[in-house]
C-alpha cells in the first residue's frame, strides 16, 4: 500500500466491522434520550382515542419490577393526561412512526402480552439479585418494539440458515442415492434388453426380469436405454427396439410428457417419440414446429428433418417464427448424420422470414445448387445486410459470374463487411475488366479494403500481378508491404 | 434505514431472481446438443485475444490450453504487451512462431505493433503472437481486436483456465437469440487456487487453503450466481469480467474498443456497447452463461488483494462517471433507469455510507448514550443476513454444479461464510474507500502490480 496508508489495517478493520450496523442506527441517537416514551408519542401524533395504546403506553413507562401478575398491571401506570403532556414534547420524533409500523405489523397486543410474560417469567424464575437487571432489559427492549421484529427476522434468519444447511445435506444425499439407483437399473435393463436382443432369453423372461416397471422413474431409465441402444445398434435388433418400447407402454408415456406445460418434458416426449416410434412422431410433431418455447421449436424442427427424408425442410414453408442460427445449425448436424438427400433449397428462397432465406443461401451454397442460381440476383437487394452478404458469397462461391456487374454496382452504397465480400468475390470471377475498380480501391482509405483488393488482383491472373508491381514501383502506397501480407498464406 | 431496507430487499430480489434463472438454465442446458456446432462447418469464427504482460513464467503451458479449446472455428491472438521478461521468446521458442510481414488495419487506435508472429508449423496455423509497445491491458486487447479475424472476440487473462467447451458455450446466447442481437456474454468465474492443474487443464477441484482466497470463493459466488445472473436476465448486466467475455467485433469496433484511460476497461466497454446500441435504437442483449468456464488465480495476499480491489473501485467510478448521462436516464432503459442507479448508490456509495454510519455511530458514542441493546440486536441481524446470503450462494453453486463434492469443501466454506463479514468485509470497506481516496484525491489511474505465483510454478512444488 502507500504511504498514505502506514498501518491502519488493525484499527481500521475494528472500526469497519462495526460499521455495518452504524449505518442503521440513525435511530438510536436521539432516540435513546426519549425511552420512555416513544409509544407515548405515537398516540399523541396520531391516534388520540385509542386504548390499546393508551395502555401499552401504560406498561411500556413502568419503572419498577412488575407484579407477578403483571396483566392487571398494564392497565394502571401513569395516567393519560401525564402521557399526553409528555408526549407532546417529542411529537416530532419520526421513529414512533417506525415503533408505529413495528407494532402494527405485530400487534400491540401480542407485544405487551409477551413483555408480561417474560417479566413474569423473571419474577418467578430469577434470583433477585439478577431480577433488576432482567428487567431494566426488558423494558428497554420493549421501548423500542422494532428490536422485536429484528429478534423474529434474526430468528427467521437462523431458521432460514438451518433449513438451507439440511437442504444441502438432504439433497447431497438423495442426489447421491439417486445416482445409484439409476446407475443399478441401468444396468439391470441394459444387461435384460441385451440378453434379449442377442436372442438370449425370450421375450417373456425377458418381461419378468425387468423390474419395477411400473415407477415412472424405472420407465424413464427404461427409455433412456432404448434410446442409448437405438444409437448404437444396428440391423435386426435396430427395429426390435421400437417394438420394445411400444410393447412395454412407454409411448404413451412419451406421448403424455409431449402435453405437458414444461417445456423440458415436452422435450423429452418429442426425443423418446422421434427416435423409437417415428410412425407416431410424424403425426405430433407439426403441432410444435411452431411451439412457444424456443428450445422445444428446435427439438420439432430438428425431428422433423430426421423423420421426413424426403422433403426434410418442407416445414420451413410454415413456419411463423424465425429460425435463428443455432436452430439451423442442429438441423444441419442431424440432416448431415442420418443422410437425409438434399433438397433443393430454391424453394425457400421466398420465405417471407429472412432466417429460412439466410440459411436457404447457406445450404445452396455448401451444396453448390447451381441449377437454380438466377434466383440468388434477387437477393442481392434485399434490405437485410446478412442476406445480401451471403447472396454475394453465393455469387462468389458458385461462381456466378452474371452476377459480377451487379455486385460491382452496389459496391459504394454497401456496408464494410459487404464491401470486403464484393472485393474477394473479384478474386475468383474477376477478370481484367475489373482491374481499374480494383485499382480505384487500392486508392482508397480503408486499409482493410486495400489489402483485400492487392489480394484480389494478384491473385486474378499475372496481368494483375504485373499491374500490381506496377502499382508498386510507380506510387508511395507501400503495395510492397501488402504484397507480403496477401502471399503468406498464414494471412 | 431506509438505504439499508433498500439494500436488503434489492440483494434478495436479486438472489429471487438469479433462483428461477439457474433452474431454468439447467433445463436448457440438458436440452442443447452442443455436437451440431462442434461438427459444424458454420460454426462463428472466434478470436481469442489474450494479453500478456511479464508471463515468462505461465506463457506457454497457457498457449497449449487455449490450442486444446474445443471449437471447430477459432484463432489465438497473443499480445505481449512490451513485456520485460522473456515472454516474447519463450513463446517463439516453443511454438517455431517467425516474423511475418502484417498489414494491420488500425480500426482502434493503439500503441505501435513492433511485430506479428505466426508459427512455421501447421499444427499452431490458428496461432498469432503479436509483439507491441507496453501500453496496458486495454490497448493490448485493441490491439488484439485490430488483428483478429473472426466476427467475434473473446477477452481473457493469458494466465487463466478457460474451460475446453467454453466457446461452443458462450457463442451459443449470440446464435440462438432470433429477435435481438447480442453484443456480448459473459462466464462465471471460478477460483483455481488450491485447484489441481496439469498442462493448463484443471483435473481437480479444491477449496482454497489459504484463507483470503476462500472469502473470493463465497464473493465470487455471490456476484456471479446471485448478482450478475439475475442482471443478465433482467437485461441491465453492465459488466463482464475481464478475465472471460465474448463480444461482438464489430459493435465493439463501431464504439471505439476497449477505453485504454481507465482501469476498468472491462466494465467501461460494456457500458459504451450498450449506449451505442441505445443510440442507435437497435434491439440488443447481453448475455450471460452460468456455468464456470474460466478459472483464474485470486490474490493470496492482503497487500495485493488490496491492489485489485482498490482498482476495481477506481474502475467503477471512472464508468460511472465517464457515462454520467446515462444515470436516469429513459433513452438508456433498463440500464438508465435501474442498472446504472443501482451502481450509484449500491456499489460506488455503499462503503462510503458505511463510512459515515461508523462516524455517526462514534460520535454517538462518544457524546450521546447509544441504545447498546439496539445496536447489538442490528449488529447480530446483518451478521446473519450476511451469513444468510453467503449460505444461499453456496447451495446454489452445489445445486447448479456440484463443483465442490466432498462433504469437507463444504463445510470448509460454511465456516468461511461465518467469519467473512467479520474479517473479509472490513477489509473489502477499506480498500473500496481507499479506491475513493485514490480516485479522487490522488487521481491515481494506473493499475498497480499484480504478480501472480503462476500455475505451472505452483506444480512443481
Amino acid at each position: 500500500m502507500t504511504s498514505i496508508y502506514p498501518k491502519p489495517i488493525k484499527l481500521i478493520h475494528l472500526l469497519l466491522s462495526i460499521c455495518i450496523i452504524a449505518l442503521l442506527l440513525p435511530l438510536e441517537g436521539i432516540a435513546n434520550k426519549n425511552t420512555d416514551n416513544q409509544i407515548g408519542t405515537s398516540k399523541a401524533t396520531t391516534v388520540p382515542s385509542s386504548s390499546t395504546d393508551n395502555s401499552l403506553l401504560a406498561s411500556l413507562q413502568q419503572e419498577v419490577i412488575v407484579p407477578a401478575d403483571s396483566s392487571s398491571s398494564l392497565v394502571s401506570g401513569k395516567n393519560e393526561t401525564q402521557a399526553q403532556e409528555e408526549s407532546k414534547s417529542k411529537v416530532q420524533n419520526p421513529h414512533n412512526e417506525v415503533n408505529r409500523i413495528v407494532l402494527w405489523l405485530l400487534g400491540d397486543n401480542n407485544v405487551l402480552e409477551f413483555k408480561s410474560r417474560m417479566i413474569d417469567y423473571g419474577n418467578n424464575n430469577l434470583p433477585l439479585f439478577l431480577r433488576k437487571y432482567y428487567i431494566r432489559l426488558i423494558e428497554r427492549t420493549y421501548t423500542y418494539p422494532i428490536v422485536i421484529l429484528l429478534l423474529l427476522l434474526i430468528v427467521g434468519l437462523i431458521i432460514n440458515i438451518t433449513l438451507v444447511l439440511m437442504v444441502m445435506y438432504f439433497t447431497n444425499k438423495r442426489k447421491n442415492h439417486k445416482e445409484r439407483y439409476i446407475c443399478i437399473y441401468r444396468n439391470s435393463y441394459e444387461d435384460v434388453l441385451r440378453s434379449y436382443l442377442f436372442g438370449e432369453i425370450e421375450w417373456d423372461l425377458a418381461l419378468l426380469k425387468l423390474k419395477k416397471l411400473k415407477k415412472p422413474l424405472n420407465r424413464k431409465i427404461l427409455t433412456e436405454v432404448l434410446l442409448m441402444f437405438k444409437e448404437n445398434l444396428r440391423g435386426e435388433m435396430d427395429s426390435q427396439i421400437p417394438q420394445i418400447f411400444i410393447k412395454l407402454g412407454l409411448e404413451k408415456d412419451s406421448l403424455k410428457l409431449t402435453k405437458s406445460y414444461y417445456y423440458h418434458r415436452r422435450i423429452e416426449g418429442l426425443k423418446a417419440l422421434t427416435n423409437l416410434n417415428p410412425e407416431n412422431a410424424k403425426e405430433i410433431i407439426p403441432n410444435y414446429l411452431n411451439d412457444k418455447h424456443f428450445l422445444v421449436r428446435t427439438e420439432a424442427q430438428v425431428s422433423y428433418v430426421r423423420l421426413h427424408p424426403e422433403n426434410p425442410f418442407e416445414f420451413l414453408k410454415t413456419l411463423t417464427n424465425p429460425f435463428p442460427r443455432w436452430t439451423q445449425l442442429s438441423s444441419f448436424y442431424v440432416f448431415r448424420l442420418y443422410q437425409v438427400p438434399v433438397p433443393a433449397f430454391v424453394d425457400y428462397l421466398d420465405s417471407e422470414i429472412p432466417t429460412v432465406r439466410n440459411f436457404s443461401l447457406r445450404m445452396m451454397i455448401f451444396f453448390q445448387q447451381l441449377e437454380n442460381a438466377s434466383a440468388i440476383y434477387s437477393l442481392l437487394d434485399s434490405p437485410f445486410e446478412m442476406t445480401r452478404f451471403l447472396a454475394i458469397r453465393a455469387v462468389n462461391d458458385l461462381r456466378l459470374y452474371e452476377g459480377k456487374q451487379k455486385i460491382k454496382n452496389m459496391f459504394q452504397s454497401e456496408t464494410g463487411n459487404n464491401k470486403l465480400e464484393i472485393i474477394k468475390t473479384l478474386k475468383n470471377i474477376g477478370d481484367a475488366e475489373d482491374f481499374d475498380f480494383l485499382e480505384s480501391i487500392i486508392h482508397s482509405e480503408s486499409i482493410s479494403l486495400k489489402t483485400e483488393a492487392c489480394r484480389s488482383l494478384y491473385y486474378v491472373n499475372n496481368e494483375g500481378r504485373e499491374r500490381l508491381n506496377f502499382l508498386s514501383q510507380n506510387s508511395d502506397l507501400k503495395i510492397d508491404q501488402f504484397l507480403a501480407h496477401v502471399t503468406d498464406p498464414r494471412n | 434505514m431506509i438505504y439499508a431496507i433498500c439494500i436488503f430487499s434489492l440483494y434478495l430480489w436479486l438472489a429471487i431472481v438469479s433462483a428461477r434463472e439457474l433452474i431454468r438454465n439447467h433445463y436448457h442446458v440438458r436440452n442443447t446438443n452442443y455436437d451440431a456446432i462442434i461438427s459444424s462447418p458454420f460454426a462463428p469464427m472466434i478470436t481469442v485475444i489474450a494479453p500478456a504482460y511479464n508471463e515468462s513464467l505461465t506463457i506457454v503451458e497457457n498457449i497449449k490450453a487455449l490450442l486444446a479449446l474445443y471449437y471447430p472455428n477459432f484463432e489465438i491472438v497473443v499480445v505481449n504487451d512490451g513485456s520485460k521478461d522473456n515472454t516474447l521468446e519463450k513463446a517463439i521458442e516453443a511454438f517455431d512462431l517467425e516474423k511475418v510481414t502484417h498489414v494491420v488495419d488500425y480500426k482502434i487506435s493503439c500503441q505501435e505493433i513492433r511485430g506479428i508472429y505466426k508459427s512455421r508449423k501447421r499444427a499452431f496455423n490458428n496461432l498469432t503472437v503479436v509483439d507491441k509497445f507496453n501500453g496496458g491491458k486495454a490497448d493490448a486487447l485493441n490491439s488484439g481486436i485490430n488483428i483478429a479475424k473472426g466476427d467475434y472476440f473473446i477477452s481473457i487473462d493469458v494466465d487463466s483456465i478457460i474451460d475446453p467447451y467454453a466457446l461452443q458455450k458462450m457463442i451459443k446466447p449470440f446464435l440462438e437469440e432470433p429477435h435481438r442481437r447480442v453484443i456480448a456474454t459473459g462466464g462465471v468465474i471460478g477460483i483455481a487456487n488450491s485447484c489441481k492443474i496439469v498442462d493448463g487443464q484443471l483435473i481437480e477441484i479444491d477449496v482454497p487453503n489459504n484463507l483470503w482466497a476462500r472469502f473470493q470463493v463465497i464473493e465470487y459466488n455471490r456476484a456471479f450466481l446471485m448478482g450478475r445472473l439475475a442482471w443478465s436476465r433482467l437485461d441491465g448486466l453492465l459488466l463482464i469480467s475481464g478475465a472471460l467475455g465474448l463480444f461482438d467485433k464489430e459493435v465493439a469496433i463501431g464504439c471505439g474498443g476497449y477505453y485504454t484511460q481507465t482501469v476498468g476497461e472491462d466494465m467501461e466497454l460494456v457500458v459504451r456497447m450498450r449506449k451505442y446500441m441505445a443510440e442507435r435504437k437497435e434491439k440488443y442483449k447481453v448475455g450471460y452463461v452460468p456455468d464456470p468456464l474460466c478459472w483464474t488465480e485470486v490474490p493470496s495476499t492482503l497487500k495485493i488483494l488490496g491492489r485489485q480491489r482498490n482498482r476495481w473501485t477506481r474502475g467503477t467510478i471512472d464508468t460511472l462517471f465517464i457515462h454520467w448521462n446515462i444515470f436516469l436516464n429513459r433513452k438508456y432503459g433498463f440500464m438508465g433507469m435501474v442498472s446504472h442507479p443501482f451502481w450509484v448508490f449500491f456499489e460506488w456509495f455503499a462503503p462510503i455510507v458505511e463510512l459515515l454510519g461508523i462516524i455517526y455511530f462514534i460520535v454517538i458514542a462518544l457524546f450521546g448514550s447509544p441504545n447498546w441493546p439496539f445496536f447489538f440486536v442490528m449488529l447480530f441481524f446483518v451478521y446473519v443476513f450476511s451469513i444468510t446470503f453467503s449460505t444461499y450462494a453456496i447451495l446454489y453453486d452445489l445445486l447448479a454444479y456440484n463443483r465442490y463434492k466432498k462433504k469437507r469443501m463444504i463445510v470448509k466454506l460454511l465456516m468461511t461464510a461465518w467469519l467473512e463479514p467479520i474479517i473479509f468485509h472490513p477489509m473489502v470497506v477499506y480498500w473500496a474507500l481507499s479506491g475513493n481516496f485514490d480516485f479522487f484525491i490522488r487521481k491515481k489511474k494506473t493499475w498497480g502490480n499484480m504478480p501472480r505465483v503462476g500455475f505451472a510454478d505452483k506444480k512443481k512444488h
